[in-house]
């Protein structure tokens, strides 16, 4: 039985790195005594499979996570079990069972919502900034990665971009197999004086046309 | 300041989880009700310090009591340093979030010694003057324990009192004082009655009821007792049975990867190996052995309450545990269809443990064996006690390349006591050996071996503790010897900085005068030297200068059997007399054997503690024996 499992990932929880919230669930669902399907092998582990990275210190009310079970449990049960075991900043928002055949959240997940508050200019100029950056047909930024830096264009990967009263953007970012653009990147593009002040990931969809995108759940 | 750290500090440094104290079993207890507040200090990075058993333990039996809590600190990685410094913000306990300064107590565990300066680092952090003598009531009590309270002389200024030997009981009786002499929680309570009644406990140690003495050419005359609760000798503190004494079924699972990331089951306390190089050896005596029913038990209580995906069966030497076959055979069937492993920490050098090791399937992603002879011929094996010979080797590592692995690691100290050229190259000589015959059993494979160098520390309380140390350019000298020998296909060569080593021997044989030499440090900014990337030792050269003690005194010198030495009123149980009987045995190549085997060598720990061996099964002794 395949089980898709909705968490938030605010307040302490923002810390913690994607590989550490990978390794609290796998012993979260070890604690809650599940009866789980492991991999064939020398080593065999817990199947838990995760949607995209988030980064350290970015809060998340919408990540998810498979998990295989090797026999059907009631799906009520398998989110009151794992709750009990997750450490603060870590909660189960809700969980509903996979049908065989149903795309891996590797294949699904094309998009995510971010919202983002920001510090260091006037909302005046940072409505023209988000105007000229919508209005602009490319936005480089630099990329730093395990190989250097690299310069990416981010504006066919930026999907929509709003302003909320004075300082709070909110946007639609590439993220899946064809490119990822992370909202600190657009939050540079936009202005080198901004500063991010604190960001929360919104919500995963499957599919992004710039108007409607379609969520995970 | 809980609010402040996690909100302006934690979002700025590189590792938040290290500082969070929100992790799956941490113990968080009402501050304002609870009257006894420790804080454990590890000095070194939370990686390091969330892999040492002893804070588990502790933290779990303090936290256990109603009227106490324990709390945890670790050294700031340089990140967080620089942003407490340029703050000036104190440094500060995981669990509330305060300042280390608020705290009743602070118990530094003292693991190796070139954490020394660490210690005093923390200290400034927290912005507690680092002498005892400049502490008032304002200031927590600052204790340490952990093997090299075995000798603390050098940090003697720096500390109220130490622990010695095992601390699970004495630290909550210790404690309990603490309860007695407060009036509410709020309060701060009398140092100098809180020491007076803490030297009267088993294992505590109260170094300013001593005085030193000192000879003209330097040596120790006296060491004098100059309070009437102070003992002549402090005894060590030992658990007598190890059934009975608490151990932490609810240990923290740290969010970050930690350097021992995995269920540590403790199966025993102690060895009786006698290697002569050995401390743990000496001064964990003697052996106390867990029962299967209870490690079952504890097991399984720990994998409830962590859910590790590997239990590793902790001791000084895991395949010498009596029940060692049954304990891995009903672990193996009761956690292997979960997926959870059972695992060795160290292999002993013979067949049994690498058929052990394959029996529980363990290193399964990790293709590297590795055992220790010490010694490249048996001569100098004789002489260091190992008790292993070549054959030994050569089956253990027959038995692996047959198992399927293919890469080999192998420990050897050089500037062991009477060491030659010939020592050095039967380390070679054993290298390609077991080279050779890994490429005869190892179908299809390239095996490797690799030579892993250490230099030899002599240390207190061990048979070695009257010898000098071996000369930096004779260690330097004979590692190049042995990295050009160890060239050519196959073969792999690493070393340690020998300048650590010397440090090393430096301080562990130090008396107090070197408390001067450690100040000296720290101000010119060392710490966490047990990394070499922070390991300096220009700095040191530096400090031998500026305070006029002299290094090789204290690691060059050959010390006559009837020096006071500056440890001599510490007592571990091994006597003096059995020190020097093996020193003398060890000059003359003789063996000593494991008393497992049933034959006392008298090393005068039982009568001594008043406690026994306590082995849960019949012997099974070295498979060499």
């Amino acid at each position: 039985m395949r089980l898709r499992i909705k968490f938030a990932k605010l307040g302490e929880g923002r810390f913690l790195s994607h590989l550490e919230v990978m390794r609290a669930f796998q012993r979260a669902v070890r604690r809650a005594g599940l009866p789980l399907a492991l991999s064939q092998g020398f080593n065999p582990h817990p199947r838990l499979s995760f949607g995209p990275a988030l980064a350290v210190g970015l809060e998340s009310e919408a990540e998810y996570l498979d998990l295989e079970l090797a026999e059907a449990v009631e799906v009520r049960e398998v989110g009151r079990a794992l709750s009990s075991q997750l450490p603060p900043g870590l909660e189960v928002l809700t969980l509903r069972a996979l049908s065989p055949g149903e795309p891996t959240l590797g294949e699904a997940v094309r998009c995510a919502a971010y919202r983002v508050e920001v510090e260091g200019l006037p909302p005046a100029e940072l409505r023209q900034g988000v105007d000229a950056l919508l209005a602009s047909e490319k936005a480089v930024v630099t990329r730093r990665t395990k190989d250097g830096a690299k310069e990416v264009d981010i504006r066919p990967g930026l999907y929509r971009l709003e302003v909320e009263g004075d300082a709070i953007l909110h946007m639609l970012l590439a993220c899946g197999p064809q490119g990822t653009v992370r909202p600190e990147e657009v939050v540079k593009a936009l202005d080198p004086r901004l500063n991010v002040r604190h960001a929360r990931r919104t919500g995963l969809y499957t599919g992004c046309d710039g108007k409607s995108a379609v969520p995970l759940d | 300041m809980q609010e402040y750290i996690r909100e302006k500090i934690l979002p700025r440094v590189e590792k938040p989880s290290r500082y969070l104290g929100t992790e799956w079993n941490s113990v968080h207890k009402d501050w304002d009700q609870t009257p006894v507040r420790m804080a454990f200090a590890f000095p070194d990075l939370y990686e390091v310090g969330m892999s040492h058993l002893g804070l588990a333990i502790l933290y779990g039996v303090v936290n256990e009591k109603e009227n106490m809590l324990m709390e945890r600190a670790f050294a700031p990685a340089p990140d967080l340093e620089a942003i407490l410094r340029s703050e000036g913000l104190p440094l500060f306990s995981l669990e509330s979030h305060r300042s280390l300064g608020e705290f009743d107590l602070i118990g530094f565990t003292l693991q190796y010694e070139l954490s020394y300066t660490t210690v005093l680092h923390m200290l400034d952090l927290a912005g507690i003057p680092l002498l005892a003598a400049e502490r008032c009531s304002d200031h927590p009590l600052v204790i340490g324990g952990g093997p090299c309270a075995c000798n603390p002389e050098p940090l003697a200024p720096f500390f109220d009192c130490f622990v010695l030997g095992d601390g699970e009981e004495v630290l909550p009786a210790l404690l309990e004082i603490v309860a007695e002499l407060k009036d509410s929680p709020a309060s701060r309570i009398d140092r100098a009655e809180f020491l007076r009644r803490a030297a009267l406990l088993p294992g505590v140690y109260v170094p300013s009821f001593y005085e030193v003495d000192y000879r003209q050419d330097g040596t120790v005359a006296e060491i004098r007792p100059i309070r009437p609760e102070a003992p002549p000798r402090v005894r060590k503190a030992v658990v007598d049975d190890l059934d009975r004494v608490y151990f932490p079924t609810q240990p923290i699972v740290p969010y970050l990867e930690v350097v021992h990331d995995r269920i540590m089951l403790e199966v025993m306390r102690g060895c009786t190996r006698g290697c002569r190089f050995c401390q743990a050896g000496a001064i964990y005596r003697p052996v106390r052995e867990r029962d299967v029913e209870v490690l079952l038990r504890q097991a399984a209580e720990l994998v409830r309450h962590t859910g590790y995906e590997e239990i590793s069966l902790t001791s000084l030497s895991t395949a010498d545990y009596s029940c060692i076959e049954a304990l891995a055979r009903s672990l193996a069937e009761a956690y292997a269809p979960g997926g959870i492993a059972v695992s060795l920490p160290s292999l002993r050098v013979d067949a049994f443990s690498v058929r052990l090791a394959q029996a529980l399937q363990q290193f399964r992603k990790k293709s590297t064996l590795t055992f220790a002879p010490e010694a490249g011929s048996q001569r100098l094996r004789d002489v260091i006690n190992k008790g292993v010979t070549a054959e030994d080797l050569l089956s253990a590592t027959g038995e692996a390349f047959a198992a399927g692995w293919h890469h080999i690691k192998l420990y050897f100290m050089i500037g062991l006591p009477t060491e030659t050229a010939e020592d050095l190259e039967g380390i070679e000589g054993l290298a390609r050996q077991v080279l050779e015959q890994g490429r005869r059993l190892s179908k299809g494979k390239r095996p490797t071996v690799t030579v892993s160098i250490s230099s030899f520390v002599p240390k207190p309380h061990t048979p070695f503790q009257w010898e000098p140390q071996a000369g930096l350019e004779e260690l330097k000298e004979k590692q190049r010897f042995l990295r050009s020998r160890l060239k050519g296909p196959g073969l792999r060569f690493s070393w340690h900085q020998p300048e650590m080593s010397f440090l090393e021997a430096v301080l562990a044989r130090g008396d107090r005068r070197l408390a001067a030499a450690l100040l000296e440090a720290w101000r010119s900014g060392a710490k966490l030297e047990g990394w070499s990337e922070h390991f300096r030792y220009e700095l040191w050269e530096k400090v031998w200068e500026d305070t006029g003690l002299d290094p090789a005194f204290y690691a060059y010198r050959r010390r006559d059997y009837d020096e006071r030495l500056p440890w001599d009123h510490l007592d571990f149980g091994v006597t003096k007399r059995f020190l020097q009987q093996e020193h003398r045995r060890a000059l003359a190549g003789e063996i000593t054997r494991d008393c497992r085997s049933g034959r006392c060598a008298a090393c005068g720990v039982c009568p001594g503690l008043n406690v026994g061996l306590q082995l849960k099964g019949e012997g099974r002794f070295a498979a060499a024996d």
